[in-house]
């Protein structure tokens, strides 16, 4: 009997040492991306400043001039886009599937915005190709007088807001599901209309959620790579409007990465590419974290 | 103005689907006295009170048919304005629901959605309502903080001057206490019986005690049916149908 006791308390030792092990796995993780960038970007560090490599427009690899300031607005101008442009339709859309939609319309509503959320991003860049890049082309720059070829930052914050709206409008919908009936039935039971209890109840309720499912969004948006690099033109210059072509960091990235790595310190500037574009992400999602801690405090 | 505060029942029948929940009720709610309705759990007392202010128009598909009248006016009439029926009655119910703002906000949302915007009023309303709710004291350094700090039991004093500012002429209470620890049910009981002088109050509950301290008329609900109503003495001293004593003696629960 004592025994078995005995070796049950190892048993459970062992197990939790193991699990503390693979928990701290993540940690080891983010810690190891980030030092082998910064590893790798540091030879470039050596012979140029860093506000020069940042600042600077000049991007011509084979003269030696690495500047990433191009590269760096163009990833703030799409991603700009595509948030200004996704967030109000999915804020709208959620409202609508969680607080007024019938349940049929809800049944088939909700499955097709999983689906959408699913697509493999090729897709959302090859439709863009297709329709959106012809769209602003052909039909939305002359609209403006302007030119474009249609690969723009335009076409590239359609595509991308497109691709992120499941993303938030699926998050919305469950944290404005989350407000309790009782608490819309408080609202209603003062003589508020259905609109009223929507406007000042629910809404400030869920605030904090619908934030966080923007930061998902825009998180998101910062990263994609794939389907923005198809359609915003690839062109390293600094953007002068929404109907001018961009080169964001992650196509940047994706396009050159383990090509003409013999020029001298080439690599290194790509490697400090990607982790400026870690540190993006990163102080926006700890901004948002900080926002919403501000946020739960305020109301409760 | 004959009665204010008066509500009938007539024929109300109400379904979820195929589930018949209340059966043809009827039953005259005396103004300015408490009446409480009792019943085991799931006898369709707390659809009863959400009829009374057309809540179950919200939530699930809920059919009702009959007559709900409140001062000569039949609610579930096809030209009436819900939200003029709603601000007529006050709801407490189970959990103290606060609205996501500062203690000040709640008091003053209900006068508000109908246009008052005058600060110097307002601060008069919130100060009257909450002093009637006996929350006043509590609360007056703290207006403008966040209402979810406040104790559940003066949240949910919060909730019934909050009601009592759109002035309704009755108010429900779904349990009210169920939530609340002893002191703060002792406390929001005492406010329900000074506010019965001047409202109706129709409360649901499942504490028999409570139904003795508090009601001056008792309604014994069953499976649907309203077995019973009557004065409050004569229902817990001497009920007439059998099923009542047997609840009443806590033979059903």
């Amino acid at each position: 009997m004592e025994k078995i006791r005995s070796s049950k308390i190892k048993k459970e030792k062992f197990q939790r040492l193991v699990g503390a092990a693979f928990s701290l796995f993540p940690l080891f993780l983010a810690a190891n991306i980030f030092f082998i960038l910064l590893l790798k970007a540091f030879p470039l560090l050596t012979f140029k400043s860093l506000p020069s490599l940042i600042f600077s427009s000049a991007w011509q690899p084979v003269k030696g001039q690495f500047g990433l300031w191009p590269f760096i607005l163009g990833t703030f101008w799409v991603t700009i886009t595509a948030f200004a442009l996704a967030v109000p339709v999915s804020i709208l859309t959620s409202i609508y599937i969680a607080e007024y939609a019938p349940d049929q319309l809800k049944k088939i509503l909700v499955p097709v915005i999983d689906l959408l959320a699913g697509l493999p991003s090729v897709i959302y860049g090859m439709w863009g190709v297709l329709l959106i890049v012809p769209l602003v082309g052909k039909y939305l720059a002359p609209l403006f007088d302007t030119y474009s070829s249609g690969y723009s930052i335009l076409a590239a914050g359609i595509v991308l807001a497109v691709m992120i709206l499941p993303t938030i409008i699926n998050v919305s919908v469950e944290v404005l599901n989350s407000v309790p009936m009782a608490l819309k039935e408080a609202a209603l039971s003062l003589g508020a209309t259905r609109f009223e209890v929507v406007r000042y109840v629910v809404l400030k309720k869920a605030l904090p959620g619908i934030v966080a499912a923007c930061v998902l969004g825009l998180s998101r948006a910062f990263g994609e790579t794939i389907a923005v690099l198809m359609v915003v033109g690839n062109v390293p210059e600094i953007p002068r409007s929404l109907f001018s072509p961009a080169y964001p960091l992650p196509a940047l990235l994706a396009n050159n990465y383990g090509e003409m790595m013999s020029i001298p310190g080439y690599e290194s500037a790509l490697n400090l590419a990607a982790f400026l574009l870690l540190l993006i992400v990163l102080s926006f999602n700890l901004l948002a974290r900080w926002y919403l801690t501000k946020l739960n405090r305020r109301t409760g | 103005m004959e009665s204010r505060g008066r509500l009938s029942l007539k024929n109300l029948n109400v379904y979820y689907g195929k589930n018949h929940v209340l059966k043809n009720v009827n039953l005259e709610i005396p103004e300015k006295k408490i009446t409480v309705i009792i019943g085991p759990s799931g006898c369709g007392k707390t659809t009863l009170l959400k009829c009374l202010n057309r809540l179950l128009d919200e939530g699930e598909e809920a059919r009702v048919e009959g007559q709900i009248i409140v001062d000569g006016q039949d609610i579930y009439a096809p030209e009436i304005d819900v939200t003029l029926i709603r601000k007529k009655m006050g709801l407490l119910s189970q959990k103290p629901q606060v609205l996501p703002m500062s203690i000040y906000d709640n008091v003053a949302f209900g006068p508000r959605l109908f246009g008052l915007k005058h600060r110097p009023q307002l601060d008069q309303l919130v100060e009257k309502y909450l002093k009637l709710a006996g929350l006043w004291d509590e609360v007056k350094d703290r207006l403008h903080e966040p209402a979810s700090r406040l104790s559940i039991g003066q949240q949910q004093r919060l909730c019934l001057a909050r009601g009592l500012a759109v002035e309704p002429e009755i108010i429900l209470g779904d349990e009210p206490t169920s939530a609340l620890d002893p002191q703060s049910s002792r406390n929001v009981e005492q406010q329900l019986l000074r506010l019965k002088q001047d409202y109706t109050i129709v409360l649901v509950t499942h504490i028999l005690r409570q139904a003795r301290r508090l009601a001056d008329y008792v309604a014994f609900l069953y499976l649907g049916e309203l077995v019973e109503f009557g004065p409050a003495s004569e229902i817990f001293s001497n009920p007439k149908d059998p099923r009542t004593m047997a609840y009443i003696t806590g033979e059903i629960s």
